[in-house]
């Protein structure tokens, strides 16, 4: 039996086939220096982890390599930090904080906190009911036979004084049968804004984000984030998901 | 008060959940998302900080290798190499089905235990001191004011419900010199600050 999950922490009673987080740091990175000894030498990882490391790549360009709980993938233009073990959710985080607190002089440009949840369906009509709820089909059902929810894209505006946007996803989970796939995207361009849109309309104005130049200073801002919004992030990820499974 | 002695978890030895059949699928289309932009020639840097996509398509669409171009050709090839393997997966048979999370500071160590103040990780309820068996660390020394996390949950597999509890060490990378010195620095600022209000 599936209860409601409780606010914050977000995994109190929910059976889920998989949670997980990632951090998302868009900026200038050189890939080749990321690897798990360097994590390891850096504090930011144990032996344990590093004892587990399975490197898949690491060129110039690219490196992606699991540390036990940790996996790591660094391009050009961004590092992304993941795991699929709740437990370790704080410590993706601080494994976050402490590569951008290390390396301090690399240009920043966005962040991303994000959730991503395969939420079981009780049954095939609750599966369906579910889609049903998030795109009416009153409008599709003259147009196509038989129309289903396969994926949905919902932007909203942050809660904060902070740039950027909470973007949600849902769609059919394509890796567990009945399931339904949540990505909670909390979207930060680390800048500053005076107030968020006051209506949709407004909102609509501001969809196009300003140039995300990468800048040096922004690193501080990200670690600032994750360490202020973090609990945030994953409360408001937690409100969706259960708003979804209270679905009838 | 002191609370229960956790004892040591097997959960460290859990393996994640297997999606090992669509791994190398996984990791590129993570790669190629994150290295979309660079077919836009600009420095500029694209706004989207979603994570990677954990919820593989099925479809018969393209997944981005079409805008990797170039510089990572390398890419392209080895994404060309990737088969789709799309099969459902199982829903695997261990699943969690409740977590408790705890926030705590190492308040004393000795040689066969460390004692630690908790604080709930929802900040509902009150803090408590637990006492650890030092090998729930192994890895390296504690010490007092070293930051842990604490999870008890349960997991349902085949074999039925078990309680399992683990400890973590937080990790924020080493301190500089030079970070040491400014903490010392401001540390004495304050406590030249806090000295005002005493006789």
């Amino acid at each position: 039996m599936l209860h409601a999950v409780e606010r914050g922490l977000g995994v109190a009673t929910l059976e889920l086939a998989l949670d997980g987080v990632s951090v998302v740091v868009k900026g200038l990175f050189n890939a080749a220096i990321f690897s798990p000894a360097w994590l390891l030498a850096e504090g930011l990882i144990g032996k344990s982890e590093y004892g587990e490391a399975d490197v898949e790549l690491i060129t110039r360009e690219v490196a992606s390599f699991t540390v036990g709980w940790l996996r790591c993938q660094v391009t050009p233009d961004a590092l992304q930090l993941t795991t699929t073990e709740p437990e370790e959710f704080e410590r993706v985080r601080d494994a976050a904080v402490g590569i951008l607190n290390t390396l301090s002089h690399t240009p920043v440009a966005a962040l991303g906190i994000n959730r991503e949840v395969h939420l079981p369906a009780r049954d095939g009509a609750h599966y369906l009911a579910i889609g049903d709820a998030l795109a009416p089909k009153e409008f599709w059902e003259p147009l196509v036979d038989l129309p289903a929810t396969r994926t949905l894209t919902i932007w909203g505006q942050r809660p904060d004084k902070r740039g950027g946007r909470v973007q949600i996803q849902i769609e059919s989970s394509v890796r567990f049968r009945q399931h339904v796939f949540i990505s909670h995207n909390d979207h930060f361009n680390l800048l500053k804004v005076d107030k968020q849109p006051a209506s949709r309309e407004e909102a609509l104005l501001e969809t196009v984000e300003p140039n995300l130049q990468p800048s040096a200073h922004k690193g501080a801002i990200a670690t600032e984030i994750l360490t202020s919004e973090w609990k945030s992030s994953m409360g408001r990820s937690t409100d969706v998901i259960n708003a979804i499974l209270r679905i009838k | 008060m002191t609370a229960t002695i956790f004892r040591k978890s097997e959960t460290n030895e859990r393996e994640p959940y297997s999606f090992s059949e669509n791994r190398q699928e996984r990791m590129w289309e993570g790669l190629l998302k994150l290295t979309g932009s660079w077919a836009r020639g600009t420095d500029v840097l694209p706004d989207e900080t979603t994570g990677m996509p954990d919820n593989s398509s099925t479809s018969t669409r393209e997944h981005g290798s079409v805008t990797v171009r170039g510089r990572v050709d390398h890419l392209n090839a080895l994404n060309r190499a990737v088969s789709r393997v799309n099969s459902l997966a199982d829903i695997p048979a261990e699943r969690i089905t409740g977590m408790q999370k705890w926030d705590g500071r190492i308040l004393e160590v000795d040689e066969e235990y460390f004692s630690a103040e908790l604080v709930p990780y929802e900040e509902v309820g009150e803090a408590v001191i637990a006492d650890f068996p030092r090998d729930l660390l192994p890895d390296e020394p504690v010490y007092a004011g070293d930051v842990i996390y604490v999870t008890v949950r349960t997991v349902a597999d085949r074999g039925g419900p078990r309680r399992t509890s683990a400890v973590r060490l937080r990790r924020l990378g080493t301190w500089t010199e030079a970070e040491i010195t400014e903490n010392a620095r401001l540390a004495k600022q304050d406590a030249a600050e806090l000295a005002k209000y005493f006789d």
